[in-house]
């Protein structure tokens, strides 16, 4: 026996349900519908099982999450961590906050486009693919069930016929009807595309006149003498802003007069003391101030092995221990945080003189530990 | 089977059977562009080449050959990007927002409006490309392993939330559409005649068959990407807010920014809608399809939204008043009547007074007012960024440094260059895309049809 290709073509959509259920209820599998649209329930009419598309789209969602997670940790908490405006950077729960505008983009990423790669992929769905439906009226009003049949069929045909079927055929058939209409522009249309980039782009002109024709009393507007820090020919350095006096410091800074220089640092070593006490309170401030600022480097116990020293993004930072540093005093740490010393920049823009103070103090504690 | 009450107007007109709608949508893609078409392709292709020259002029000489100064060093690059984001709102939010709440007015307006979207979204990628100063450089904003000391992306940063919320946006925006647009080529592949064409479209569609098991899957992966695609949209313009929200500038630095301004895109996004549909609709002659009913919707979400911002700028005003700030109230007063007074009045006026007058339902069925209207609204929301940005910005802390901004005629060209970039990419979609999603329009047709609907009526 030959099998034979059968296929009853409808012209409507819930003829065509109630010719599925008819079949299904004579004993009749249907091999595959095409419809030109999503008819809901024909699935389960046809008895097709459930699609799980939408978990696989729940565990790729979980994937993206989980790499966006690792992909924050990795980058900014573990392999290179960096002070970002002085907050913590040590622990990734400090900094996701920050990290979940990205672990949430990343989710919807993953979810999205490895839900639709699957769904091309069980569609068998690629640029190039043959047409996969046998007739092509199928994707404009017809609707058609397909079956592969060995044996007698005119049970089966009569069936089709008497719930409507429109034909009936065992061979495929090409029909192609092509209808042309005119693509027209009212001019009207054109005036207002034509309005909305004119007003759009006219919006401010290319040189504005800003100055009006005339001024009441120009010597007010123009003034005769120069202009604050503008060249002067007469000026005493040949500009008009002077020097300020010897000895002016700006607004809330605190002098610090030991030179930069080896001299500086045995001063700084030998004589330089704190303004202020040794408390809990400053040693905790300390110690909060050195994890933001000095961990990434020195390390959470001082002994010179941050992360970025593991990583060996940077070498050469040594230990405080008193056998590694036997000739540091909190004058020299000091000292260090204000002008930085061989790879280590100055923090004086980051700590103010107090702050400096205290992580010199915190510095202290931790080297008594050290061996 | 398909009934739905009378109350509900229909949303397809006319006496149509399935065949019409595939014989409506295929017209466009199967007929020949007239001489008015071509007019307009070249008015916005010659746009698009002046845009091209200035972006070439820009890459190669600097930014500054903007009118940025050392005050103002952000103005209509950014002010042109976010106004292209919050424009290519309304697609994702028509296509998922509307699916997910089951609106059935969505289907005819969804394919276009995505398309606009992901057409805006390529507009404004440009601006913080050529801000950049150097574009082939532009990977750097994405964490790969490198030499550069493998030194990463900062996670921390707003700016790069940005670059992942646009570009998955994009991304994302593209996939649903073309899932969607699968059906819709397969439908012109089989109806091509030309070799030419069929075969383009046969690679186009996929292979698509139209099988039972394969609508099933593509009901849930609609479903879905709808699902993932709703927290996204919101995501996108909250993060754009961001870049904003988290500096410590007086009339950035505020927690209503992100919703105002998702409220603001959605504004914005259905307007260009409307500019476009309303001319669309005509010239491809579907007026059947998208009916005064849509637009009167869409009007109504304009409405609401215009609304919303106006209340927003309003709590920004009042916010400003209430923190005691002086820099706050300084930079709220100076918004309204300092030298960038007249940006603020089309501002206050465009976007708060007009969308008020959807009120009136003669005016929001009206299509030439709403046409009007949708051209006040996306200038009046250019300004809005215009006036957030540079009035902010111009006069800073030190009264010696206080500066104005003026475009030159490179900025103004990059703008108008993306407008006619827009234009050319939506026309080409115009004549070679199925503009409507047809599929998807025919499940409604007999719930929504107004034969359908008569027919009814009588049993």
């Amino acid at each position: 026996m030959s099998k034979k290709l059968i296929h009853g073509l409808f012209d409507d959509d819930d003829i065509l349900m109630d010719g599925v259920k008819a079949v299904r209820q004579k004993g009749y599998e249907i091999d595959e519908v095409y419809t030109p649209f999503p008819i809901h329930g024909l699935d389960k009419a046809m008895g097709l099982k459930p699609t799980r598309i939408a978990y696989a789209s729940f565990a790729y969602g979980v994937f993206g999450l989980l790499f966006a997670s690792w992909l924050t940790w990795y980058m900014m908490i573990s392999d290179w961590p960096q002070n970002i405006g002085g907050k913590p950077n040590q622990t990734w729960l400090q900094n996701m906050l920050a990290f979940t505008p990205i672990m949430f983009e990343l989710t919807v990423f993953m979810a999205a486009h490895l839900m639709v790669w699957t769904y091309f992929f069980k569609n068998k769905l690629y640029p190039g693919q043959k047409a996969g439906n046998p007739d092509p009226r199928t994707t404009d009003d017809m609707f058609m069930m397909e079956f592969i049949f060995e044996g007698d069929s005119t049970e089966l045909e009569s069936i089709l016929k008497e719930s409507g079927a429109v034909e009936v055929n065992v061979k495929e058939i090409k029909d192609t009807t092509g209808n042309q209409l005119w693509f027209k522009i009212p001019k009207t249309a054109v005036v207002l595309i034509f309005a909305l980039s004119s007003l759009t782009s006219c919006s401010s002109s290319d040189e504005p006149q800003r100055e009006p024709n005339t001024v009441y009393m120009p010597d007010m507007y123009y003034s005769v003498a120069y202009e604050p820090y503008s060249a002067d020919p007469n000026g005493v350095d040949g500009m008009e802003a002077r020097i300020p006096a010897d000895n002016t410091i700006k607004r809330g800074y605190v002098p610090y007069e030991i030179p930069d220089t080896n001299e500086g640092y045995q001063e700084a070593l030998d004589s330089l003391k704190s303004p202020i006490a040794t408390t809990d309170e400053t040693l905790k401030k300390g110690e909060y101030l050195y994890n933001i600022y000095c961990i990434s480097c020195h390390g959470i116990n001082g002994d010179g092995q941050g992360k970025l020293v593991q990583n060996e993004k940077y070498l050469g930072v040594p230990s405080y221990a008193p056998s590694r540093l036997p000739n540091i005093t909190e004058g020299s740490i000091f000292h260090v945080e204000t002008y930085g010393k061989n790879m280590m920049g100055s923090h004086a823009s980051q700590l103010t003189s107090q702050e400096r103070w205290k992580v010199a103090q915190h510095v202290l504690k931790l080297r008594s530990q050290l061996k | 089977m398909h009934y739905e009450s009378d109350i509900r107007e229909p949303l397809i007109l006319g006496d149509k059977s399935y065949g019409d709608i595939t014989r409506d949508v295929a017209a466009p893609v199967e007929g020949k562009a007239n001489k008015m078409w071509w007019f307009v392709f070249s008015l916005a292709l010659i746009a698009f080449l002046w845009g091209i020259g200035v972006m070439a002029y820009t890459v190669g000489t600097g930014i500054g050959t903007w009118g940025l100064n050392k005050t103002v060093g952000w103005a209509w690059d950014i002010t042109n990007f976010v106004w292209w984001v919050g424009i290519g709102h309304a697609g994702t939010l028509i296509s998922a927002v509307l699916l997910l709440f089951r609106q059935k007015w969505r289907m005819s307006i969804n394919r276009s409006a995505e398309a606009m979207t992901i057409f805006a979204v390529v507009q404004a990628a440009l601006f913080p490309l050529l801000h950049m100063g150097r574009p082939w450089l532009a990977y750097w904003v994405f964490p790969f392993p490198n030499n550069f000391g493998s030194l990463w992306v900062n996670f921390n940063s707003p700016l790069l939330w940005d670059v992942f919320a646009i570009s998955t946006y994009f991304s994302v925006s593209t996939v649903f559409w073309y899932v969607g647009l699968i059906p819709d080529f397969a439908m012109i592949r089989d109806r091509a005649v030309k070799p030419f064409q069929k075969h383009i479209y046969k690679i186009m569609s996929f292979g698509w068959s139209g099988k039972a098991k394969h609508w099933q899957r593509f009901e849930e992966v609609s479903l879905v990407l709808a699902g993932l695609a709703t927290p996204l949209v919101l995501s996108v313009h909250t993060i754009v807010s961001m870049d904003f929200a988290t500096s410590v500038i007086p009339g950035w630095h505020t927690t209503i920014f992100p919703p105002y301004f998702v409220a603001g895109a959605i504004f914005s996004g259905f307007a260009m809608v409307q500019t476009l549909l309303i001319i669309m609709r005509k010239v491809v002659s579907l007026e059947s399809y998208i009916t005064i009913q849509h637009i009167e919707m869409m009007n109504i979400v304009i409405m609401l939204t215009g609304s919303i911002v106006g209340v927003a700028y309003i709590t920004e005003l009042f916010m400003a008043w209430y923190s005691g700030v002086e820099y706050e109230q300084y930079a709220f007063l100076n918004r309204a009547t300092g030298p960038y007074w007249w940006a603020y009045l089309s501002m206050m006026t465009f976007n708060v007074v007009s969308p008020q007058l959807m009120w009136f339902k003669k005016l929001r069925t009206s299509i030439m007012f709403t046409f009007v209207l949708s051209i006040i609204v996306n200038t009046g929301m250019w300004f809005e960024r215009f006036v957030i940005i540079v009035t902010s910005l111009h006069r800073d802390y030190l009264p010696s440094s206080w500066s104005m901004f003026s475009p030159t005629y490179v900025d103004i060209g990059i703008f108008v260059g993306t407008i006619g970039f827009f234009f050319v990419l939506f026309l080409l979609y115009a004549r070679t895309f199925p503009v409507i999603a047809q599929a998807e329009l025919k499940t409604i047709l007999k719930s929504s049809g107004e034969n359908q609907k008569k027919l009814h009526k009588h049993e």
